[in-house]
């Protein structure tokens, strides 16, 4: 019986080791008459409030929500302005090495990005649109 | 008057009230003496018997009587019934482990709160339309690695 049990957990960690659970967060960052920030924008509260977001006192999430990485597939992001691919190409217990694309609203290729990141830290990408600012704000374990 | 021997019996067990004669007398008494012979012969053979041998009889009879007291009787009486459960809870917790699945999350990174900080390594970073940089935007939850890009259009038009 402990030979059983002791399989089935080795086997479950195995296929946990296949993929990631992420979370993600499209963000759009203007200036307003008075700052203003979404309450679902709280983990990244801090972060916003410092260079290079401080241009900007207004964010609203656009878009945003859990996605799971499976190993070497990548996954789309419809995303309220334009898109983004996320691969997962490898991991270990703490950390993640990620390729990123992301397109604007216009279709254009904005950025190619291959990272290793910790698992559980945030990771931002952004990029002007006009007066305005566009974020993409990802974290997986 | 001839008396019965059933009714002479009666009367010498108590039963009955019977008006003896001589013979029947005579009877009643030899059925008292047969009595207290065969009573005296049972006594004598109980006290042939000996002690240590009448205790092992009582232990036999008082086993098969009731289970043994505590838990170790408990146990020894439902022990199918414990295996059978803890084996069976065995194979219900190794099955939620492996069907478990991934943790639902309700909100954006509600979820994935605590991290195990450590700087990112951008091993590849191209931005056809623009030029980027790479900040480290350091608070108490630690840094986050932020890449910001400048698209080449709206330099042009501040320009």
């Amino acid at each position: 019986m402990k030979w059983l049990v002791l399989a089935l957990l080795i086997s479950s960690s195995a296929f946990a080791d296949e993929r990631a659970q992420c979370s993600y967060l499209e963000i759009s960052a203007t200036n307003g008459k008075s700052a203003a920030m979404d309450p679902e924008l709280q983990p990244l509260e801090k972060k916003l409030k410092k260079p290079p977001f401080a241009s900007w006192n207004t964010f609203h999430k656009l878009s945003g929500g859990p996605v799971v990485l499976d190993k070497l597939k990548a996954e789309t992001l419809k995303l309220g302005q334009g898109a983004a691919s996320l691969l997962l190409r490898d991991r270990t217990d703490t950390r993640l090495e990620l390729t990123i694309s992301i397109d604007g609203a216009d279709g254009k290729r904005v950025l190619d990005n291959k990272q290793s990141v910790a698992a559980g830290d945030w990771v931002v990408w952004g990029h002007n649109v006009k007066d305005d600012g566009h974020i993409l704000a990802l974290v997986c374990k | 008057m001839t008396e019965r021997d059933v009714d002479l019996m009666e009367h010498a067990d108590g039963e009955a009230e019977v008006e003896l004669g001589a013979e029947g007398r005579a009877k009643v008494a030899a059925v008292h003496e047969l009595g207290e012979l065969v009573r005296g012969r049972l006594e004598a053979a109980a006290d042939d018997v000996p002690e240590a041998r009448l205790a092992r009889m009582w232990a036999d009879i008082d086993k098969q009587l009731a289970p043994p007291p505590g838990p170790r009787g408990w146990f020894e009486r439902y022990r199918g019934y414990v295996i059978t459960a803890a084996v069976s809870a065995g194979a219900v917790a190794a099955l939620a482990l492996v069907l478990r699945g991934p943790a639902p999350t309700t909100q954006a990174g509600a979820a994935l709160a605590t991290a195990v900080h450590g700087p990112s390594e951008i091993e590849d970073l191209d931005t056809p339309n623009g030029t980027s940089t790479v900040f480290n935007v350091a608070d108490e939850d630690g840094s986050t690695t932020v890449i910001w890009v400048t698209s080449n259009d709206s330099v042009g038009s501040d320009q």
